[in-house]
C-alpha cells in the first residue's frame, strides 16, 4: 500500500465520520419535520417523508398556540433586554479593561460569582422581590432580571475584547490630545465591533430561548417568550404529534435563522472568545 | 441592575434557607433543618446525585468523543464543506433547550425514530418507551444533553487543534510516535484551554438542567430523573417550601463553583 | 441558557476569596425574617346579589381544556348581564396548580380561579369565604353533600366541615371504560359485577393476546384503580375520606392500602398494563384506547365526550365493581372547583357567575356537553339532556346512582397540594415497575402526607 492511497483512504474515512456527526446533529430536527408534515392525529413513523405533506399543519399550529401574540411578546422582551444589556456590558467592560477604575478588581470578583450562578438559585427570591416591586406579570419582570443575569458574561466578554487592544494605540491617541471619550468612540469601539456583534447574537439567543424566567414570572401565557409558551403548547397538544412538531419547528425557526444568517461571524467570534 | 437582580437575591436565598416559610404567611427560623433534609430526604439527595450523573453525559462524553472525532478529522480541510460541517454541528447549541426536549421526547417515544431504527436492524426486543423506563430514563435525558453539547465541543476542539504548532506534530513523528502516542503527547496538552471551556459549559448545563427535564420527563418515572432545578421549582411553587428550595438552590450554586474551580485551574495554560 | 456561560480565559485573574465578603455583605443586607404581612380578612363585609349596571370585566382563569366551556358560559352570562364582560384565560393544568398560590397573592388577581387543592390558601386568607353568598343565593337549601369537599375548617386544613370556599359547574366521576367489541372477544357481554369477575376478565384478555388495561401512568392514572381497590378492601370509604379531608390523625397506611398496592403490582407483573405505562399521559391513553388498544381504561367522565366521538359507539362505561354482588358502588369525584380570591375586586359579580353556572339550564347543558360533567345544584333542577344509551348518558346515570348510595369520595390526589405530583405519580410508577414494595409504598404515601400537613 503506497502513501497516496492510504491518505485517500484516511480522507474518505474522515469525511464519513464528519458526515455521521452532522447527521447526529440534525437527525432530531429532520424527524420532527417529517412528523410535522404527517396528517394530524395520526401516528407518524420516526423518519419517513409523508406521501402527502400537510404544510397547513404549520398554519394550524400558528393559530392553535396563538403564536402571533407569543412572537410579538418575544420580540418586545428581546428589544427590552438586548440593546440595554449590550450597552451596559460594553461600558462596564471598557471601564474594567482600559480605565483604572478604583475597586475594579473587586467588581471583577463580584461578577465572577455571577458567571457560574444557575438561574434556579435565584428564581425564588427574584419572584418575591418582583412581586413586592409590583412588576410581577409584566414583561419587565423578565426583562430587568435577565439584563442583570446576562451582565457577568457580557462584561467579561467585552473586557476580554478591550484588553486585546494594544496599549500603544491608546497612548498614541492620548499624545494626540484625545479625551477618554474620543478614545473610546474612535479607537476602541470600532476595534470591538466583532465582539460586540457576537455578544448581541448571544444575548438574542439567550433571551429568545429563555424558558424558566417567563414561566415563573409572567402569569399570562400570551405575554411570555415563545419558548415559554411552547411548554404550555406541549401540555395541550401532546397527542397531536404533527401539530406539536410543527409548533416546535416554528419556535426553533428564528433562532436557527439568526444563527444561519450570522453564522460565519458568529462561530468565529464564539471560538475566539471562548479560548482567548 | 446586577446587584438588585443577582447579588441581593443570592443573599436572600442564603437567608431563606435557614427559615421555614410558605411564601405568604410569616416565616419561622428553622436552623439547619432545611440543610439536613437535603442529605436525609432521598428525593432531594437523589436529585443532586442525578445532576452528577448528568455531568458524565453533558461533559465527559462530549469532550471524550469530541477529542476522538476532532483528532480523527484533524487534517480535513475541504473549504466550504468544512464550513457547512461547522455550522451543522453547531445547530443544537443555538436552539431553545425546550425545543430540544420536545424533539427528543418524540425521538424516544414508542413510535419514535430511536425505536424505528432499532427495529430496522432487527433489534425489536430492545425497543421501549425510553423516557418512561426506570433504567434508561436518566441516560436518555443524558443523551439529550450530549446532543446539545457534542457538536459545540467538537468544533471548538477542532479549531484548537488547528492552532497547535504543526512543528510539534512533526517532532513527535520524528521521535517515532504513533497516532495514539502523538495524541497524548501533543494534541491533549495543546487543547487544555478548549477542554476546560467545554467542561465548564457542560458542567453548568448538567448541574443547572431544568428546561430539558421539565419538558421531557418532569422528573419521572418515579423520581428517576429528578434534578435540583426541577426540585427547586416544585418546592417553591407547588409545595411552597421556600426555605427548603433556597437551601437546595444555595447548595446547587456552591456545587457548581466547587466543580468548576478545579476544571478552570487545570485549563490554565501557564 | 447555555451560550452565556462561555468563560473568556482572561477573566480568571481575580481570585475567588475576594468575592466571599461580598456575598456575606449581600447576606447582611437582606436581614430580617421574610413574609411578615398583616393578615387579610377572608369574609366579605357586605355581599350583594345585584351586580349593578356599571361595565365590569370578570377575569376567569381555568385550565386549558376547560377554556371552551367557560367561554360559552361567559357568553351566556353576558347575554343576561350586558354590562359584564367575561374574560377567560387558560393555563395548562400542571402549571395552573403550581402557580395558583403565587398568582392570587399577587397584585393583579383573577376574579375566579380553578383550583385542584386548597393547600395553604385558606390558612393564608387568600380565598373568599362564600358562606354569605351561599346564604344570599339559597345554596344552603340544596343537597349539601355537593359542597362537602370545598368546605374548610377554621384551622385551614380539615375539609368537609367549616366555611365554603369553592363551587363549580359540574362533577368529575371515575369508573371503567371498556371496548365492547374486544370485550365480546373474551366472552364478556355485560360489565363484571364483582372485582373477582373483573380480574377474571383481565386474565382472559391477556390470554386472548389483548392488552387488558390501558392506563396513563405518566400523570397519575394508576391512582384511580389503586384508590378503588383500597376502598373495596377496606369495605368502607371512611378511612380514605377522613384522610382526604385532613382530619387530625388520619392515616392511610393500612392493610387495605398495602393490599391494594399488592394487587396493582400483581396486575403489572401479570402483564395487564401496557409495557410503556409510565410514559403514557392522559391525552395519549384515551386516543390509544379509542383506537382499540386495551379492553379496559380506568378514567373519568371528563373523557366521555371525546371517547363517545372517537370510539364510534364501541365504548361503554361501568363503575368499578364492588367485592360482592350487591355491595354499594364507590367512585372518586370532585367538583371543578372555582374559588374567588380575596383580592378580587369583583366578588359580587363572581358569585353571581357561580350561581348562574350551577342553576341556569343552558349553562348546565353546556357543562355536560363540553366536559361530560354532570351538574349538581338544587335538588329540583332538571338534568341536562344526553342521548339515551350514549356513553355520556351512561356516566350521568352512574353519577345519579352514586349520589343516592353516598358512594362518592374525593380523590387521594387532592388531599394535599403536592400529593398528586410529588407522591402518587412517582410512587405508583415505582410500584408497577417493581421498584418499591406495597408496604414501602403505603408508608411513603403516609409519610409525605404528614410532612405536608405539618408544614
Amino acid at each position: 500500500m503506497n502513501t497516496a492511497s492510504s491518505t485517500r483512504h484516511g480522507l474518505v474515512s474522515r469525511v464519513v465520520i464528519l458526515v455521521a456527526l452532522m447527521a447526529f446533529a440534525i437527525l432530531p430536527l429532520l424527524s420532527m419535520l417529517t412528523a410535522a408534515l404527517a396528517p394530524q392525529n395520526s401516528t407518524p413513523p420516526g423518519l419517513a417523508w409523508p406521501e402527502d405533506p400537510q404544510w397547513q399543519n404549520f398554519a394550524d399550529a400558528w393559530t392553535a398556540a396563538n403564536f402571533l401574540a407569543l412572537f410579538q411578546s418575544s420580540v418586545l422582551i428581546v428589544l427590552g433586554v438586548v440593546p440595554a444589556a449590550v450597552a451596559m456590558a460594553t461600558a462596564a467592560g471598557y471601564g474594567l479593561a482600559q480605565l483604572d477604575v478604583p475597586g475594579g478588581r473587586f467588581v471583577n470578583a463580584l461578577l465572577l460569582v455571577g458567571l457560574t450562578l444557575p438561574f434556579e438559585a435565584l428564581i425564588t427570591p427574584l419572584y418575591y422581590n418582583l412581586r413586592d416591586m409590583g412588576l410581577l406579570g409584566t414583561r419587565w419582570a423578565v426583562i430587568l432580571p435577565l439584563i442583570g443575569l446576562l451582565m457577568p458574561f457580557g462584561v467579561f466578554w467585552m473586557r476580554a475584547s478591550f484588553l486585546k487592544v494594544e496599549t500603544a494605540l491608546t497612548e498614541a491617541a492620548e499624545l494626540d490630545g484625545a479625551t477618554p471619550w474620543q478614545i473610546f468612540r474612535q479607537v476602541q469601539l470600532p476595534l470591538a465591533v466583532p465582539a460586540l456583534s457576537a455578544l448581541t447574537i448571544l444575548f438574542f439567543l439567550a433571551t429568545w430561548n429563555q424558558y424558566l424566567l417567563p414561566l415563573v414570572l409572567i402569569d399570562d401565557p400570551t405575554m411570555r417568550t415563545v419558548a415559554g409558551g411552547l411548554g404550555a403548547f406541549q401540555g395541550e397538544h401532546g397527542t397531536n404529534i404533527a401539530l406539536l412538531c410543527a409548533g416546535s419547528l416554528l419556535i426553533i425557526a428564528p433562532s436557527l435563522l439568526v444563527f444561519l444568517f450570522f453564522q460565519r461571524h458568529f462561530v468565529k467570534a464564539l471560538l475566539q472568545g471562548a479560548v482567548k | 441592575m446586577y446587584g438588585v437582580f443577582v447579588l441581593y437575591p443570592l443573599g436572600q436565598s442564603v437567608q431563606f434557607s435557614f427559615y421555614e416559610w410558605d411564601g405568604i404567611g410569616p416565616a419561622t427560623p428553622a436552623g439547619l433543618d432545611n440543610w439536613r433534609a437535603i442529605f436525609t430526604e432521598p428525593e432531594l439527595l437523589g436529585s443532586v446525585i442525578h445532576a452528577f450523573v448528568l455531568i458524565f453525559f453533558y461533559t465527559v462524553l462530549p469532550v471524550g468523543l469530541g477529542l476522538v472525532a476532532a483528532s480523527l478529522i484533524r487534517e480535513l480541510r475541504v473549504g466550504t464543506f468544512n464550513t457547512t460541517a461547522r455550522v451543522v454541528l453547531f445547530i443544537p447549541q443555538v436552539l431553545p433547550p425546550v425545543a430540544a426536549g420536545i424533539a427528543w421526547t418524540w425521538m424516544f417515544s414508542t413510535d419514535g425514530l430511536v425505536n424505528q431504527a432499532l427495529g430496522a436492524v432487527g433489534l425489536e426486543s430492545l425497543t421501549r418507551a425510553w423516557l418512561g423506563d426506570f433504567t434508561f430514563a436518566l441516560p436518555a435525558v443524558g443523551v439529550i444533553g450530549f446532543w446539545l453539547s457534542f457538536g459545540f465541543c467538537t468544533v471548538l476542539l477542532l479549531s484548537g487543534i488547528g492552532k497547535i504548532d504543526p512543528s510539534l506534530y512533526e517532532a513527535a513523528r520524528l521521535d517515532g510516535a504513533g497516532r495514539v502516542a502523538e495524541f497524548f503527547a501533543v494534541t491533549l496538552p495543546g487543547l487544555r484551554g478548549e477542554i476546560a471551556v467545554c467542561a465548564t459549559i457542560g458542567t453548568i448545563a448538567a448541574l443547572a438542567s431544568f428546561d430539558v427535564v421539565q419538558i421531557a420527563t418532569q422528573g419521572g418515572p418515579g423520581y428517576q430523573t429528578m434534578v435540583p432545578g426541577v426540585e427547586i421549582y416544585r418546592l417553591t411553587f407547588l409545595e411552597q417550601r421556600i426555605g427548603q428550595a433556597s437551601a437546595l438552590a444555595v447548595l446547587l450554586a456552591a456545587l457548581v463553583l466547587l466543580v468548576i474551580w478545579p476544571i478552570q485551574r487545570l485549563g490554565r495554560h501557564e | 441558557m447555555r451560550t452565556n456561560n462561555t468563560l473568556p480565559r482572561r477573566s480568571r485573574r481575580p481570585s475567588w476569596p475576594t468575592a466571599l465578603p461580598v456575598v456575606l455583605t449581600a447576606l447582611l443586607a437582606s436581614c430580617g425574617a421574610p413574609g411578615a404581612q398583616s393578615p387579610l380578612s377572608d369574609t366579605p363585609t357586605s355581599v350583594s346579589t345585584s351586580i349593578g349596571d356599571a361595565p365590569v370585566t370578570l377575569e376567569v382563569l381555568v385550565s386549558t381544556p376547560d377554556v371552551a366551556l367557560y367561554e360559552e358560559l361567559g357568553e351566556a352570562f353576558q347575554d343576561k348581564h350586558p354590562n359584564v364582560t367575561v374574560q377567560v384565560t387558560g393555563e395548562d393544568f400542571n402549571s395552573l396548580t403550581t402557580n395558583v398560590p403565587r398568582l392570587i397573592s399577587g397584585t393583579e388577581v383573577p376574579d375566579l380561579v380553578r383550583l385542584a387543592s386548597f393547600g395553604n390558601l385558606v390558612e393564608d386568607r387568600l380565598l373568599t369565604n362564600l358562606d354569605p353568598y351561599a346564604e344570599a343565593y339559597g345554596w344552603t337549601e340544596w343537597p349539601q353533600s355537593q359542597f362537602a369537599s370545598t368546605r374548610v375548617d377554621d384551622d385551614g386544613r380539615q375539609r368537609g366541615t367549616g366555611h365554603l370556599y369553592g363551587a363549580g359547574p359540574g362533577f368529575g366521576l371515575t369508573g371503567m371504560y371498556y371496548n365492547k367489541s374486544l370485550a365480546a372477544q373474551i366472552g364478556m357481554t355485560e360489565p363484571p359485577a364483582t372485582l373477582d369477575a373483573f380480574e377474571e376478565s383481565l386474565e382472559k384478555a391477556k390470554d386472548a393476546g389483548l392488552l387488558p388495561l390501558m392506563v396513563n401512568g405518566k400523570d397519575g392514572g394508576l391512582a384511580y384503580p389503586l384508590q378503588n381497590l383500597q376502598m373495596n378492601y377496606a369495605g368502607s370509604t371512611q378511612v380514605v375520606q377522613d384522610w382526604n379531608y385532613n382530619k387530625p390523625g388520619a392515616n392511610i397506611d393500612t392493610p387495605a392500602l398495602v393490599d391494594a398496592a399488592t394487587t396493582l403490582q400483581s396486575w403489572s407483573e401479570e402483564g395487564y398494563l401496557p409495557a410503556d405505562v409510565n410514559s403514557i399521559d392522559q391525552t395519549q391513553a384515551p386516543a390509544r384506547f379509542a383506537e382499540g388498544e386495551g379492553v379496559f381504561f380506568p378514567s373519568g367522565n371528563w373523557q366521555a365526550p371525546t371517547l363517545q366521538d372517537a370510539g364510534g359507539g364501541e365504548i361503554g362505561f361501568f363503575l368499578f365493581p364492588p367485592e360482592e354482588t350487591g355491595d354499594p358502588f364507590t367512585a372518586m369525584t370532585a367538583p371543578g372547583v372555582l374559588a374567588i380570591p380575596t383580592k378580587s375586586s369583583q366578588s359580587d359579580v363572581a358569585a353571581a357567575f357561580l350561581d348562574f353556572i350551577q342553576t341556569d339550564t343552558g349553562a348546565r347543558q353546556s357543562t355536560l356537553d363540553l366536559l361530560g360533567l354532570p351538574p349538581a345544584g338544587p335538588s329540583d333542577a332538571s338534568l341536562p339532556d344526553s342521548e339515551p344509551g350514549s356513553l355520556v348518558s351512561g356516566t350521568v346515570e352512574s353519577f345519579q346512582l352514586l349520589l343516592e348510595s353516598d358512594g362518592l369520595v374525593d380523590f387521594m390526589s387532592n388531599s394535599t397540594a403536592s400529593m398528586h405530583a410529588n407522591t402518587l405519580i412517582p410512587q405508583t410508577q415505582l410500584l408497577v415497575a417493581g421498584k418499591t414494595s406495597p408496604a414501602e409504598f403505603s408508608a411513603a404515601v403516609q409519610k409525605d402526607y404528614e410532612d405536608e400537613a405539618e408544614k
